[in-house]
């Protein structure tokens, strides 16, 4: 039985008493689910209040930062902030560029790969292939104790450390959860046409580009959000891997932001706090946007069993 | 090959154990079939040897020597001098303590919030709200890991963010704590900041568990006039164990980190009078930051946590699986 179907006993005279008698039984038929949003709502906005702070004090500017009762939507909001991380907040523009070098290449590279890998664990038949499977599979439970320190030192046998291109090839090698990911994809599909298309003549990587890539996009949407979200915002290997300012990350870049100057407290019309909190949401922007663009597939992945 | 697809994911190390004895058994009489397969894996099995399992082993290995990075080609095996040293380290125990505090302060409310958040979202029977409701659940967990921290103490500023003025004006206390400027509150804070960015997960993983319970037993239960408080503790509490368990044990892993990235975030260090050095902050500093470079000594002390951190999680295992409930 679903609950939309308001019943109203009695006869309906009009006017206004009716309607009002109406949205009462409507109110006592729903009370459950109306008590229940309203507690999720209010629970929701407590626990987003640091994004909602946030939000509002990028959009505040310097009188009504320094107004006595500071309030959690901005009387008169600005934009002065985000302009002024755009146009002159020193290192931002720069590390806006490297997060997107990294996160692209390392992206591109990770769902690449781990889709022929995946596709070749799950359809192909060669010695050996469950057994190289399931060694990747048990190093995931082992402790990583000295990880960072032997980065390190690879990185610097490898002339890669403190590297754009090194430390998108790094985050690579974080493939294991992709190509379980790709495996299982690839599982999934149906066989015919990969039969077909070897009857038809086509080898195995024609096969492979033309049939099976095609067919597991949902697989690799899934990858690409999760390689997304995990480079873009990675903090400790990139500390670790990169000394030059002027190759610094956003995740990296805006730890150090550098606003706190006497200037700033009688030259400007912006102040560093409500600086800083238009920096950091043009920061996390892009994952959000990915995010919420591409929710769905959580779910999904983690209702098959994948941790994130 | 429909039995293999169920256990890659987290199915246990037991099974991924055994199947991997199987796998080793059945290579040695396998044909060498199909070669493409060996260049499809090529690229992907690269990358994760030398930027995976090559670090792992290197980093076992190096918690067993006196590397000192700073001094060239210095790297004496050692055993375990470095464990004993560790014992006698003032810092250290200075750090385990810290760390472990963290965790006393992380791991509740990172299993019980979302319990609550959980229940009530799995209550709404519209997919578009609940979607909603999941969303925002989740949203903290892709902000970056640096502007999650930066938001939270923004909130907490104790000048300008919105909890002190609601604190000192509007409840009326008169009190402006410094939070993530105060060595006695510094532990908690972070372990706030720090679960305000991960509980989504946790929000997720249980919704996923309770969206596998039957429907029907609520309904039966509510014909025989169980309240919903029974139903929770006697249906939805005792059906949701398995996935509880996962919950648990993940959380209880963060030991082995304990605020690490947070406290570098923030304060490049151990912040105000080291009160944020938990372990990992001390091993951080202790290898690159400190003296000679102590690798050896650094990769020690971030085995001897890891170790503590699993035994941990697999005595949580253990308790939540035998335990029978009520």
């Amino acid at each position: 039985m679903s609950h939309s179907d308001v019943v109203v006993h009695g006869p309906i005279t009009g006017g206004r008493r009716s309607a009002i008698a109406r949205t009462v039984v409507w109110i006592r038929h729903h009370r459950g689910r109306i008590l229940l949003h309203t507690i999720l709502f209010i629970a929701l906005l407590i626990f987003l209040l640091p994004i909602v702070w946030t939000v509002s004090a990028s959009l505040k500017g310097r009188t009504e930062l320094f107004l006595p009762v500071p309030s959690l939507f901005p009387v008169q909001p600005t934009l002065d902030n985000y302009v002024y991380v755009l146009t002159r907040l020193k290192g931002f523009p720069g590390y806006f560029g490297n997060s997107v070098l990294v996160t692209g290449l390392a992206v591109t590279l990770t769902v690449l790969f781990s889709t022929l890998a995946g596709y070749a664990f799950a359809r192909l038949k060669f010695r050996g292939r469950d057994l190289i499977y399931y060694t990747l599979v048990l190093q995931t439970f082992i402790p990583r104790a000295g990880g960072l320190m032997a980065l390190y030192e690879v990185m610097q046998s490898l002339g890669l450390r403190d590297n754009l291109l090194g430390l998108a090839l790094l985050f690579v090698g974080n493939i294991g959860v992709p190509i379980f990911i790709m495996r299982q994809t690839f599982f999934n599909l149906p066989g015919e046409f990969e039969d077909a298309a070897q009857i038809d003549g086509a080898n195995r990587w024609q096969t492979f580009v033309r049939v099976m890539a095609p067919m597991a996009t949902s697989g690799m949407i899934l990858v690409a959000t999760f390689a997304f979200i995990y480079i873009w915002g990675e903090f400790l290997i990139t500390l670790t891997m990169i000394d030059d300012p002027d190759k610094f990350t956003l995740a990296l870049g805006i730890a150090n932001l550098n606003l706190n100057n006497a200037s700033w407290q009688t030259d400007s019309e912006v102040l560093p706090y409500g600086t800083q909190a238009a920096a950091y949401l043009l920061a996390a922007l892009p994952t959000l946007v990915v995010f919420i663009a591409l929710q769905k597939w959580f779910v999904r992945g983690m209702a098959e069993g994948l941790k994130f | 090959m429909a039995q293999m697809q169920r256990d890659s994911g987290d199915s246990g190390l037991d099974s991924a154990w055994s199947n991997w004895r199987g796998a080793y058994a059945s290579a040695r009489h396998e044909t060498w079939g199909d070669l493409w397969g060996y260049v499809f894996i090529f690229p992907a099995v690269a990358m994760f040897v030398l930027f995976g399992s090559w670090p792992l082993l290197r980093g076992l290995s190096m918690a067993f020597t006196d590397y000192r990075y700073a001094l060239p080609d210095y790297q004496p095996f050692v055993g375990f001098l470095n464990f004993a040293e560790m014992a006698g380290d003032e810092r250290f125990w200075q750090a385990a303590v810290h760390s472990l505090l963290f965790t006393l302060y992380y791991v509740p409310p990172i299993i019980l919030l979302p319990l609550g958040l959980a229940v009530l979202i799995a209550r709404v029977r519209q997919p578009q709200w609940s979607a909603i409701y999941r969303v925002c659940a989740y949203l903290p967990v892709v902000l970056p890991i640096s502007v999650a921290v930066l938001l939270f103490a923004e909130l907490f500023h104790s000048q300008f963010g919105y909890i002190n003025y609601f604190l000192d004006k509007v409840l009326r206390l008169g009190i402006k704590p410094a939070w993530f400027g105060d060595p006695a509150l510094i532990l908690p804070s972070l372990a706030a900041a720090s679960v305000w960015k991960h509980m989504g997960t946790n929000t997720l993983l249980l919704l996923v568990g309770l969206y596998s319970i039957n429907g029907e037993l609520y309904e039966a239960a509510s014909i025989d006039g169980a309240g919903a408080w029974r139903q929770f503790w006697h249906i939805t509490l005792p059906l949701l164990k398995p996935m509880l368990t996962v919950v648990v044990v993940l959380s209880v892993e963060v030991l082995a980190y304990s605020g690490t990235q947070e406290a570098l975030v923030l304060f490049k260090g151990g912040g105000p009078e080291d009160a944020a050095q938990t372990v990992g902050v001390y091993a951080y500093q202790t290898a690159f930051k400190m003296g000679d470079l102590r690798w050896g000594y650094a990769a020690a002390m971030n085995l001897a946590l890891g170790v503590v951190a699993m035994v941990l999680a697999g005595l949580m295992f253990r308790a939540l699986r035998s335990e029978r409930y009520l």
